[in-house]
């Protein structure tokens, strides 16, 4: 299976989705549209004028007329946006009497029909093509005929918003003329006009569960191909890391791997990043002071944006606690300050970071979806850069939309935003004008206790001598861990087939204090496996290991007995102290 | 609305014709106002056409030749290169025709003329259709196409296929109603009572390897970024005809999985490609084209597995219900055109696709031809043709079924 393929098109899909969707809301806005001047208005001399008007730019026609039987079994315009077809007279053949019996019909060429070939030519040359629809009043049927001067001007998009609309507009004409009184006849109207909306919001709810149903599956895609690629990534940084410590200090290869183990941890936050928007990691959340994780970001920051950019900070005194992942938090900092770089990096000027406790009042509060209480913590973020319109500001949340250029941003940034915010139970509100710049508040629930935190330690790797068994169905991985952990001074032997590897505990299960298996693999999942091991040897402890996985995480895990369960790509220091931790705690 | 497949491996003509519509006509238990027929080239298909138009004279019929059999919802139809498949569309309140003209002088001129016929026959001279079924030899797809957008308008979807046989001999042929044709443009309009849902995927996804042509004309690319191209492919592909001879040679089917790509537009920024594919290294280390490439134009080297063309047909076809206004529940029965490349490429796995493609459509029935070249409409509404891809028509419910 090529998962970037079906990922690719499954983005296709959801973006010409998108498209469609927003089709059928300027179909619906226009029969709104329509219908309201059929409700509306009273004099039926003035309802086809009116109608010309509001349904010209959806229908897009140069001209249009409305055709009525006359007592000779011809039809002649009752109104006409152009005088030119004031006067016309037409007989009608088999393309009228389909439109009169419901059917709408676009011609491509007004020459090769019937009923237009009776015309004077000064008709056929302004009117090449034309579409057809009729309306029908319990008297009277009329048939509406929109021209345009181009030959197949028309197309099934037009046929489509025809047809709809002969189907409302002639149940709203025969409701009016059914009532006796102007009053009852609105309020009925507009009844049936609330329903109209209400099966709007209907038809919204259905496509964004659909929307909904796509993003998941885009994201089971995303996390496959995610754990695909942490695998690469970690043969990448923990060879990066082997080759560091083979290198002197002097040796400026040392600052070569440095960056190039600094681009691997940036690679592997782009996969954290799909994975949460998609939202297949666990977060953590614990009581979090925001106040050192944001001056951290600011630090960070100063590095990665443009020099033009004067980044200026208010942070409040004291803490700001909230319940809260910090990581994510952090994503959410650089986020959105990489974005408002972004909007200033031609020009220049200044970006400026707040984080405050605030109390927001009743009245804000009820604008703030999601907030449960006033008592918080806001994170402003804002810039003087170009701002934006309000239909772009009204889609910046959507995934994968962006103003940017192709391959210059992937739309994902906001998106992820919204995301964090929405999963901790937070909101974000965003100001901004063309030529204004923007600022994006987030909120965060503010907790009322502080916790202590104990500073950072730096530990150097915790080391061992004990036995332990690597297995990772790629080759490159097993390899990886074995080095990593032989370097740590402990004794492994590696594996790259379940089976094999099933069959050397099995021989001798107390040659091993420990293994380690990864999560994904063919023939046999790495839970499979550790359950097999145990079912050996019970008190052997396991570390299951994995870049993704639906199938198990931190919790199953824990339930089935494994004793630590660590993600992938491996950095050399956590693998050190979850493997030394294990065996201390075995 | 109702809509049925039959099927037949009979060698002989006559009676697998006979064979094929007394199961269509079983299952509809109705005369269907639109039957399409794809059938191999090893039948007589004078002799087929002719039995099914005395069997059932007054059904509109159109088709053409297919690579080996057909597939339907039953199977892969193939039996020693026999195979052909039926698909009747009883619609009472739909109007479907067919015009065929011959197309040895001027494609152009004679897909306007088979369109006019089709409109005319149908009932509806300058309607603009709901769609457009093509069906044309291998060489002219690109000017018929283009002939029927600047007939009815670029927003009428165009689907089709090219004809295949079953040994690249030429032995193909284009049906319309009594006419069987081996240089002939075949068209159906169709005006059908429901709605449709159309798809055109390549199943194949792009290289880092892009460069520009050049140097092109009509279907042969002589040089991409200013070398010649057959070097410039051979680099892409890692030496994949390093052992053709100087003086060039056929890259049949070896180029199967690393065809050419044209970016055909954008969609959320995400390109989407036509794909074009190599037939033969000229003299000259030119590449022969099975579409046009435009001078200029940026040319991708793109690149498939096995595994995705497969399941592909079905992927296709749920894009299709995707992009219509009914669920797959709902689906009556749908058109599919794969590539004959793809189809012998994956010919032991068809039951694959069988099995993706009834998922897809919840088991209505379809009937699957294999093409040369496809013609589709891609999903930002342009129509094309191209190789190594699959097209689907899918047809819903009656509008007031629903």
């Amino acid at each position: 299976m090529n998962r970037s393929e079906e990922l690719r098109e499954a983005l296709l899909d959801l973006e010409a989705a998108r498209k469609r969707e927003e089709r059928q809301h300027e179909i619906a806005e226009a029969l709104l549209a329509g219908l309201r001047v059929v409700v509306l208005t009273t004099d039926l001399g003035a309802l086809f004028p009116k109608l010309f008007d509001v349904m010209r730019a959806p229908l897009d026609f140069d001209a249009a007329f409305v055709l009525e039987a006359s007592s000779d079994g011809t039809l002649v315009p009752a109104a006409s946006s152009d005088r030119l077809f004031a006067r016309t007279v037409w007989r009608p053949c088999g393309m009228f009497e389909r439109v009169m019996a419901g059917h709408p019909v676009a011609v491509f060429d007004t020459q090769l029909v019937d009923e237009w070939r009776a015309q004077p030519a000064a008709i056929i040359r302004a009117a090449r093509s034309a579409l057809h629809f009729s309306i029908c009043t319990k008297e009277q049927k009329a048939m509406f005929v929109c021209t345009a001067r181009d030959r197949a001007h028309f197309s099934s998009d037009h046929i489509d918003l025809a047809r709809r609309f002969s189907v409302l507009a002639t149940q709203a004409l025969q409701k009016l003329e059914s009532e006796a009184k102007l009053v009852d006849l609105k309020e009925r109207l507009e009844t049936e006009a609330e329903l109209a909306r209400l099966n709007e919001r209907l038809a919204e709810s259905e496509k964004k569960l659909a929307q909904a149903q796509k993003m998941e599956a885009i994201g089971t895609l995303a996390g496959g191909i995610a754990h695909d690629f942490n695998n690469v990534l970690g043969i990448i940084v923990g060879n990066v890391e082997l080759a560091a410590d083979d290198v002197p200090e002097w040796n400026p290869a040392r600052e070569s791997l440095a960056e190039a183990r600094q681009a691997c941890l940036r690679a592997k936050d782009m996969v954290r990043q799909i994975l949460t928007f998609s939202r297949q990691t666990e977060k953590e959340l614990s009581p979090l002071d925001m106040v050192p994780v944001v001056k951290e970001g600011m630090n960070l920051l100063r590095h990665s944006i443009p020099a033009t950019v004067d980044i200026r900070q208010k942070i409040c005194e004291g803490s700001a606690m909230v319940l809260a992942d910090p990581t994510q938090i952090h994503q959410i900092l650089m986020n959105l300050c990489t974005n408002a770089a972004h909007a200033m990096e031609e020009v220049g000027s200044v970006l400026e970071v707040e984080l405050a406790n605030v109390d927001v009042s009743e009245e804000a509060l009820k604008e703030l979806e999601n907030l449960r209480s006033g008592k918080c913590v806001r994170l402003t973020v804002s810039d003087q850069g170009q701002g934006m319109a309000p239909d772009v500001k009204d889609r910046i949340f959507d995934p994968y939309f962006t103003t940017k250029e192709v391959g210059q941003g992937t739309g994902m940034g906001l998106a992820v935003v919204h995301g964090i915010v929405k999963e901790h139970g937070g909101a974000i509100t965003v100001h901004s004008e063309p030529g204004k710049g923007t600022t994006f508040h987030v909120f965060f629930h503010r907790l009322e206790q502080e916790h202590d935190h104990p500073p950072r330690k730096v530990e150097k790797y915790a080391t061992g001598t004990e036995k332990i068994l690597f297995l990772d169905d790629e080759a490159p991985l097993a390899r990886l861990g074995k080095r990593m952990l032989e370097g740590l001074g402990y004794q492994v032997r590696s594996y790259t087939k379940a089976i094999e590897a099933l069959e050397a505990f099995r021989q001798g299960p107390d040659r091993f204090d420990l293994v380690i298996t990864d999560m994904t693999m063919p023939h046999m999942t790495g839970d499979a496996f550790a359950g097999q091991v145990m079912a050996i040897r019970s008190d052997i402890p396991v570390i299951l290991c994995t870049g993704f996985s639906h199938r198990i995480d931190g919790r199953k895990a824990h339930q089935m007995g494994i004793r630590a369960f660590t993600e992938k790509p491996f950095v050399k220091s956590e693998l050190a102290k979850t493997v030394r931790r294990v065996l201390d705690e075995a | 609305m109702k809509m049925a497949s039959a099927w037949s491996t009979k060698p002989d003509s006559k009676l697998a014709a006979q064979d094929a519509w007394e199961m269509l006509s079983q299952k509809l238990q109705a005369v269907p106002q639109m039957m399409f027929i794809h059938s191999s080239c090893a039948y007589d298909n004078r002799a087929v056409v002719a039995e099914l138009r005395f069997l059932a004279p007054d059904v509109p019929l159109h088709g053409g030749t297919s690579c080996l059999g057909v597939m339907t919802e039953a199977g892969f139809h193939t039996a020693d290169g026999f195979g052909l498949g039926l698909l009747g569309i009883v619609d009472p309140f739909g109007h479907y025709d067919v015009g065929i003209a011959d197309s040895s002088d001027d494609p152009k001129a004679a897909a306007t003329s088979a369109l006019d016929q089709a409109l005319g026959h149908a009932g509806r001279p300058g309607e603009v259709p709901v769609a457009v079924i093509m069906t044309s030899p291998p060489g002219p797809e690109e000017l018929v196409i283009h002939a029927i957008e600047a007939h009815v308008g670029a927003k009428v979807p165009i689907i089709g296929g090219t004809v295949a046989d079953n040994d690249m001999s030429g032995q193909w042929r284009q049906f319309a109603n009594d006419t069987v044709s081996r240089q002939a443009i075949s068209i159906a309009v169709l005006f059908p009572s429901c709605d449709i849902g159309h798809a055109f995927h390549s199943g194949y996804e792009p290289t880092i390897h892009r460069g520009k042509a050049t140097r092109a004309e009509g279907r042969v690319l002589f040089e991409v970024d200013s070398r010649p191209a057959a070097q410039v492919y051979n680099e892409w592909t890692g030496g994949l005809i390093d052992d053709l001879p100087p003086e060039g040679g056929s890259m049949v089917p070896m180029a199967t999985f690393t065809p050419i790509g044209s970016p055909v537009g954008q969609v959320g920024g995400i390109p989407y490609y036509r794909l074009s594919y190599p037939v033969e290294v000229l003299g000259n280390q030119a590449i022969l084209l099975y579409t046009d490439i435009q001078p200029d134009s940026e040319v991708v080297l793109m690149r498939g597995t096995p595994e995705s063309l497969a399941t592909r047909t079905g992927r296709v076809a749920a894009a299709a219900v995707d992009a219509a206004p009914f669920g797959a529940g709902e689906v009556k029965g749908a058109l599919v055109l794969f590539c004959s490349g793809c189809m012998l490429a994956v010919q032991d796995r068809m039951q694959e696709s069988v099995a993706a493609l009834n998922a897809a459509l919840d088991g209505a029935p379809f009937l699957c031809a294999f093409t040369l070249g496809e013609q589709g409409c891609f999903i930002g509404g342009e129509n094309r043709h191209g190789n190594l891809m699959a097209a689907v028509l899918a047809f819903g419910p009656v509008r007031a079924e629903r």
